[in-house]
């Protein structure tokens, strides 16, 4: 091989990442060609020369300061489970029995729909915050069919809009109240 | 035809960080400090070399952790660990560039920790030679700049190769290339810093 065939493989070669040939057709050459010699020496210098580059400490407390934003994330959802909980509580101490068992079928269907709603958006948040690269590596099926609970996440939308959580007088008209 | 479904052994369960990965995602939150513990450094150098700014790189590397730790509920191994965290650190590093056209590097950022002036090795503990330390100081500073003046795609398969100690097919496989690639592009990328950095030696 010629000079110039060489030299293109003296990088590679000097990561021992190069394939039997090229490593043997290298070897053989730089036995007798002072040139190429030369150049890996270059080579290798340089390349030994970004260890001035030395690894630099990350700020300390890096640790505390991820969770601190964990926790920092997603108010809503806790907001959300606050709200159905206290409506409830309330619901207890009034003796609201009946009403109770029409808000308990409401709640259970606001809840389903919420499930449902918080997995599409999780599916969405999990699609925005991961490309589709990321997501090959974890996910067996990285797109979640978001599009089949569009219907459920519509009725989430009209059970939100009614904020039955804290208006009693809605809840005592439950049936009234228009569902799909 | 009947299918027998055979649960075939993941092979990327011998990866003791898939396996923590796992427990983070039955709510082992210790788990996950211990990956953070392991890898935190390492992709904050990652980044702050290919970003060229320590403060954001700081922010950058808890967005790797974020992303991987609201990832955990749907796990699923399918790769090394290292490569899969990796590969989101270059996205968002390539996100960052994109995003901000060009970072300058600022070459008053520090090489070293935050405690001062770096601690070199010397051989005796009395002070160093002041001319020895400067023309360190003015090495890694030229380094800088040379790994800086790559291409991107040059500049990564560089400090993964030579900062992480990847092999070339864990590069490829973080990069997504081949082989075949990762060795043209880090022949042109040898080449560029020879010419950068010892250009008496270099000759045509």
């Amino acid at each position: 091989m010629r000079c110039v065939e060489i030299k293109k493989l003296i990088p590679v070669y000097l990561d021992g990442e190069s394939d039997p040939q090229e490593t043997m057709a290298v070897k053989e050459h730089l036995a007798s060609c002072a040139a190429c010699q030369k150049e890996l020496h270059a080579l290798e210098r340089s390349w030994k020369m970004l260890g001035e580059w030395q690894n630099i400490e990350p700020s300390p407390g890096y640790v505390s300061r991820f969770w601190t934003r964990v926790s920092l994330q997603r108010p809503w959802r806790e907001r959300v489970a606050r709200g159905i909980q206290e409506s409830l509580e309330g619901l207890r101490r009034k003796r609201l029995a009946p009403v109770f068992a029409a808000v308990c079928v409401l709640v259970f269907t606001g809840i389903f729909s919420l499930r449902n709603y918080w997995q599409m958006r999780e599916a969405q948040d999990l699609a925005a915050n991961l490309n589709q690269e990321e997501l090959e590596m974890v996910f067996d099926h990285p797109s979640l069919g978001a599009a089949e609970d569009i219907e459920l996440a519509e009725n989430f939308d009209i059970i939100q809009d009614i904020d039955f959580f804290e208006d009693l007088e809605v809840i005592e008209n439950a049936d009234s109240l228009e569902l799909i | 035809m009947i299918m027998l479904f055979v649960d075939k052994p993941n092979p990327f369960l011998d990866d003791p960080d898939v396996r923590l990965m796992l427990e983070v995602q039955g709510g082992n939150n210790r788990s996950f400090e211990t990956l953070m513990h392991k890898y935190y450094p390492r992709l904050f150098n990652f980044i702050f070399r290919f970003v060229g700014r320590r403060e954001i790189a700081e922010d950058l590397t808890q967005e790797v952790f974020l992303k991987v730790y609201h990832a955990a509920s749907r796990y699923r191994p399918k790769s090394k660990f290292q490569t899969w965290i990796y590969t989101i650190a270059k996205n968002i590093s390539l996100n960052e560039l994109r995003h901000h056209k060009k970072i300058a590097v600022s070459l008053d950022d520090p090489f070293v920790s935050d405690d001062g002036p770096m601690e070199r090795q010397i051989e005796d503990t009395a002070a160093p030679r002041a001319d020895e330390q400067i023309l360190r100081e003015e090495a890694a500073a030229a380094v800088r700049e040379a790994i800086d003046s790559l291409p991107q795609n040059q500049r990564m398969a560089v400090i993964l190769r030579r900062y992480e100690q990847f092999s070339y097919e864990e590069i490829a496989q973080t990069m997504r290339l081949s082989v075949k690639a990762v060795k043209s592009l880090l022949s042109r990328a040898k080449e560029n810093l020879k010419n950068k950095l010892t250009p008496a030696e270099t000759f045509e």
